[in-house]
């Protein structure tokens, strides 16, 4: 395209440079002439040839691509601040643990699966410690929304 | 005696009836109190819910080509794009349109008097051609004044040229910067868009900004673009004799463009906007069907679950809004410069045009003509920009439909 514009721009300065410095009479008017044509041919044959090719084509070339890793990210961080509010919830009530959150990969990352070793310090009853592990997993599960594993 | 105990007991009836319509009172209004003031608490840690959620999501995100690339532009170096995310997710972030506008005018002020001595050599040229035009008629021949109309007639073409090749630089670049944008924020808005669930407004969109930052681009760089310089050069060497015209040749690539530009704005944007809408509305209602279908399987539970995952969908589609907003600040500050140059040019042209034309008729017309022949360029760079400003603007306002 800009090849084609500047032959043209080129063309039409080289006629009007001739036309000024043409004889008068027969001689003038000849050479005025084939000027013209000399323009005209520069004119027309870039689009005859455009005429016979092949249509340009606008292909695609851009590609826009999802960044994959950023669901692994968000569900590792969502999955770390999950930890950290259980860990709050747990200690509210006495208690430490080891805590899992798991969340899907897929998009808004729902939860799927708490799990929660707790840490008994002192002596505790075996009918005492299935009634803490009841009670917190269906607090967890109550209040977070998907199956906990509290152990 | 008797009317003493009747008036005691009218007056037990009457204690009895105000502490039971009291109890029914406190009973039935009592209780909005205490919702209220519950309601405030729960906004409240739904509030902190949300920003922590957006916090996370908002540290996973990767905005490092979009940093980089601010860092190479001197408007924007130095911001930190994660803190100005924030603060339009905030609403921290305020624009003083008044300072805007102020700086608008103030550099085209500036370029105007940049083009001050270019508007006294085209001045000086056209009395010099205008009197010796008039001196035609008296000593000079005419084909020596047809030499010295040529000759000012170049050197003026030549200042307006040399001041109208910053200009479309400045046009180019724009039109590359904006390339370079939609291949870094448009990968940014599609992640966001899947993370929030938009799968069907994913697939719609992506084909098309694949397209947008692909052929239309190149569409508008290697045809569009090209054929508004070519009807400006033409514009120029058409008027250097009277036996050679190119106005036709400059009317048929001036129907190209008009033609070109109504059809990708005219296709692309409908198909765009119907297609982005629907899908969005199509997104909405699939993720209110899966939030009715855990909240009504999952008893108790389900409100928790679905509300969780709202949560979620919200506080991507807030950092896809904040990145979608800031996108168009940036599309803002790319194209107002050269719009401003542009503006500055044509008037300096008009301004030149009208100052000229008492003088030497055919130099006015010549810088009339090149004002406006230079609108096909800037309404080229405008159909970009309205482009990416409009496929910005769907991907935001996708959001509604999903919530």
């Amino acid at each position: 395209m800009k090849a084609y514009i500047l032959c043209v721009a080129g063309a039409v300065l080289i006629a009007a440079t001739i036309s000024l410095i043409l004889p008068t009479g027969k001689m003038g008017k000849f050479i005025a002439g084939a000027v013209r044509l000399f323009v005209l041919a520069v004119m027309v044959t870039p689009l005859l040839g455009l005429v016979r090719g092949k249509m340009p084509v606008f292909a695609e070339r851009a590609t826009v691509e999802i960044d994959r890793d950023y669901f692994e990210r968000s569900a590792l961080a969502l999955e770390a601040r999950d930890a950290a509010e259980i860990a709050d919830f747990l200690l509210e009530r006495g208690f430490t643990a080891k805590i899992d959150v798991e969340r899907s990969r897929e998009p808004a990352f729902p939860r799927k699966k708490i799990r929660i070793e707790l840490i008994f310090g002192g002596i505790i009853g075996e009918d005492e410690r299935i009634h803490i592990v009841s009670g917190i997993q269906a607090e967890v599960e109550a209040r977070w929304g998907c199956g906990a594993e509290v152990t | 005696m008797k009317k003493l105990g009747q008036n005691a007991k009218k007056r037990k009836r009457t204690c009895i009836a105000a502490a039971v319509l009291t109890a029914a009172f406190l009973l039935l209004f009592g209780g909005y109190a205490r919702p209220s003031a519950a309601k405030s608490e729960e906004a409240e840690a739904g509030q902190a819910a949300l920003e922590g959620t957006v916090e996370a999501l908002l540290g996973a995100l990767d905005t490092e080509e979009l940093q980089r690339y601010l860092d190479s532009l001197s408007d924007f170096s130095g911001i930190s794009i994660k803190e100005k995310l924030r603060s339009l997710i905030t609403g921290d972030l305020k624009l003083d349109y008044g300072d805007v506008l102020g700086s608008a005018l103030n550099f085209v002020w500036e370029e105007g008097q940049a083009m001050l001595p270019a508007f006294a050599v085209i001045l000086a040229v056209t009395l010099l051609c205008g009197i010796l035009n008039s001196a035609k008629n008296g000593f000079l021949q005419s084909t020596t004044s047809d030499i010295i109309h040529f000759v000012s007639y170049i050197s003026v073409g030549a200042v307006v040229l040399a001041t109208l090749i910053g200009v479309l630089e400045s046009g180019f670049s724009a039109v590359f910067s904006m390339q370079r944008q939609a291949e870094i924020v448009f990968p940014l808005l599609m992640t966001l868009m899947a993370a929030s669930g938009g799968t069907v407004s994913v697939g719609i969109f992506r084909p098309a900004v694949a397209f947008l930052s692909g052929a239309i681009l190149q569409l508008f760089t290697d045809i569009v673009l090209p054929i508004a310089v070519a009807v400006i050069v033409l514009a120029f060497v058409g008027n250097l004799s009277k036996d050679v015209r190119t106005e036709k040749l400059g009317e048929f690539f001036k129907s190209i463009a008009k033609w070109l530009l109504g059809m990708v704005l005219g296709i692309f944007g409908f198909f765009l906007t119907v297609q982005g809408i629907s899908a969005a509305q199509y997104d909405g209602l699939s993720l209110r069907a899966a939030k009715y279908v855990i909240a009504g399987s999952v008893p108790i539970v389900g409100g928790f679950l679905s509300g969780g995952v709202e949560l979620v969908v919200a506080g991507s589609l807030v950092i896809k809004n904040a990145v979608g907003c800031f996108a168009l600040f940036l599309l803002a500050g790319t194209v107002l410069r050269p719009l401003l140059l542009f503006l500055a040019f044509r008037l300096f042209l008009r301004l030149a045009a009208a100052v000229t034309e008492p003088v030497d008729g055919k130099i006015s017309a010549f810088l009339s003509r090149l004002a406006a022949d230079s609108g096909y360029f800037l309404a080229a760079l405008l159909c970009i920009a309205f482009l990416y400003f409009l496929t910005i603007l769907l991907l935001i306002c996708s959001t509604g439909a999903f919530l």
